[in-house]
């Protein structure tokens, strides 16, 4: 496995992808903190960067699409895959082996996007007595957003293996995740009877976490989040495992 | 006995409702370089993608290197290098950056080992050429090397030649040949260009639609390719029980379209005129030839042998 998580980690890192990919979202990151910084001067509190961090975490699950996507690389539009299997990879290694590596790249990602967020941040509003208030809301919302985005990852993983195009695997991702919530609200409104089911549906999405977060205290949702998101992980895994088995590698 | 590399029993190949390969008996021996031959769509591709764990039989077995079992398999796999239809990259990865991720993945000691492949297919010169600006011909060239990085016990090509030019397919060929020779290296090898093949293989299997039809060894192939008469006449049955009954001619072999193939008595074709005249027997052509490759597969799937 160590050998296949080096050939993925040398094949991410030479491409520019992963590096442009990056210098947007720092991009992005900045010119947002730099806005907040010209409308309401140094004198922000902890809540600035806290809604700031809130955003950028949720944001990190549609996120999990791009990391994936420079991890798999369209193996089915490039029929790459024959060149793994045809010199007896296990299908199993492939799998996890692109599951670990996405992990890791996300991890790294993660930990420059929020030492840039936070860096910056600090530069920007001073926060004084508060950095102690607004490190401790980060790592707790860290606790939160990471077995989601463990539970985003090997979900998208496992419909890049098993949908043929990933454009089409993107858009099931992200519908799912932005209006998968809302959808379920207005059937529940058509169908009442069954409101009960859709609502029961719903504390199972990824995204209902996070939006439990502002309405109540941020350490609160932490269990919730593990078990949804190590559920959504372990569930993924376990169908694209099986499905990749006797997948046909053209 | 000889050593087999790669054994197929009953291998079957079934999408929906259609079989694309019906019980494939096919026996590979080491160090032989084995010719698939057939048409488009004939079960070529499938046979070489099932071997290569491309697709998954629908039912019989294929053993490698003596396994069986589905680890057995995969151990025995990595010992193999294969080239199935268009070689296929990364596109924004050059030649050398896509090897050394394939060199790494399986576990490929030394990075000389890329350069040692590329050098072999004669494509050191490509720097820093991303593999999506490839010509066809550089693209199986990387194919090839891929599939010789790690210098494999057996190799599973198909249609290897496509895209390359003249030289190129001389070299290939040469480079076979030599792996071969120096290395004992087993080859599975299908392709179009029959003539191609004809100068490589040592032994053949002849597939239409799906089946295994034949299987021989090249020194066969040539005893049935010798030279011959091919007669036009128009009433074949009749002229080919006269052959046998007053000429005493036993080895031919009667083609559709009234033409019989004579390997006997090509000393005297005016013996055979008159014999066949004589008996009223229309005769519209008298040739002498020799049967390559290709005659021999045309005339399997569509003639009948006797003799």
């Amino acid at each position: 496995m160590g050998k296949y998580l080096s050939a993925e980690l040398y094949k991410v890192n030479h491409r520019f992808y992963q590096w442009g990919f990056l210098l947007v979202v720092l991009g992005g990151i900045a010119f947002g903190l730099i806005t907040i910084r010209c409308n309401t001067g140094p004198n922000a509190t902890a809540a600035i960067m806290t809604t700031g961090l809130m955003f950028l975490l949720a944001t990190g699950l549609y996120l999990v699409i791009l990391v994936c996507d420079m991890v798999f690389s369209e193996q089915y539009k490039h029929n790459t895959l024959k060149n793994e299997v045809s010199y007896g990879l296990p299908r199993t290694r492939i799998y996890l082996g692109k599951l670990l590596a996405s992990i890791l790249v996300s991890i790294v990602m993660c930990a420059l996007i929020l030492a840039f967020f936070i860096g910056l941040s600090c530069l920007l509003f001073p926060l004084g007595e508060d950095m102690g208030t607004a490190l401790k809301s980060l790592g707790q919302a860290l606790l939160v957003a990471f077995p989601l985005w463990l539970g985003g990852l090997g979900f998208f993983l496992m419909l890049s293996f098993v949908m043929k195009g990933s454009t089409a695997a993107a858009i099931f991702y992200a519908v799912l995740l932005s209006m998968g919530g809302g959808f379920l609200e207005l059937f529940g409104e058509f169908l009442p009877k069954l409101e009960p089911v859709f609502t029961a549906i719903q504390t199972c999405l990824l995204m209902t976490p996070f939006n439990q977060l502002p309405h109540r205290p941020m350490e609160e949702p932490i269990p919730y989040a593990w078990v949804l998101g190590m559920a959504w992980f372990a569930a993924s895994t376990a169908v694209g495992l099986v499905s990749f088995q006797r997948r046909e590698i053209s | 006995m000889a050593e087999n590399v790669l054994v197929t029993r009953g291998l079957t190949k079934r999408y929906g409702g259609k079989t694309v390969v019906d019980s494939v008996d096919l026996t590979l021996p080491k160090g032989e370089i084995y010719g698939l031959v057939g048409r488009n769509g004939a079960g070529k591709t499938t046979i070489i993608r099932m071997a290569a764990a491309q697709t998954v039989p629908s039912a019989g077995e294929i053993e490698l290197f003596g396994e069986t079992t589905p680890k057995g398999l995969q151990a025995a796999r990595s010992r193999t290098g294969a080239m199935v239809e268009i070689p296929s990259f990364y596109p924004y990865l050059t030649a050398r950056e896509n090897l050394e991720y394939y060199r790494r993945q399986r576990g490929i000691a030394g990075a000389h080992v890329v350069e040692d492949a590329l050098e072999q297919v004669n494509l050191t010169d490509t720097g820093k050429k991303k593999f999506k600006t490839f010509s066809l011909g550089m693209k199986q060239r990387l194919g090839l090397a891929l599939a010789l990085m790690d210098r494999p016990d057996l190799l599973l090509l198909d249609e290897p030649i496509n895209g390359l030019d003249p030289e190129g397919i001389v070299e290939f060929r040469n480079l076979l040949l030599e792996l071969n020779r120096q290395y004992q290296t087993t080859i599975l090898i299908s392709s179009h260009i029959l003539s191609e093949l004809q100068s490589l293989a040592t032994c053949y299997g002849f597939i239409d639609k799906g089946r295994l039809l034949e299987q021989l060894s090249a020194a066969e192939l040539a005893e049935k390719c010798r030279d011959c008469l091919e007669l036009k006449v128009d009433d074949a049955p009749r002229a080919a029980a006269l052959l046998e009954r007053e000429l005493g001619f036993r080895d031919f072999e009667v083609l559709p379209g009234g033409a019989i193939r004579l390997y006997q008595g090509l000393e005297a074709p005016e013996k055979i005129t008159a014999a066949l005249m004589g008996r009223g027997i229309a005769l519209y052509g008298l040739e002498h030839r020799g049967a390559n490759l290709e005659d021999y597969f045309l005339n399997l799937i569509g003639g009948v042998r006797h003799g």
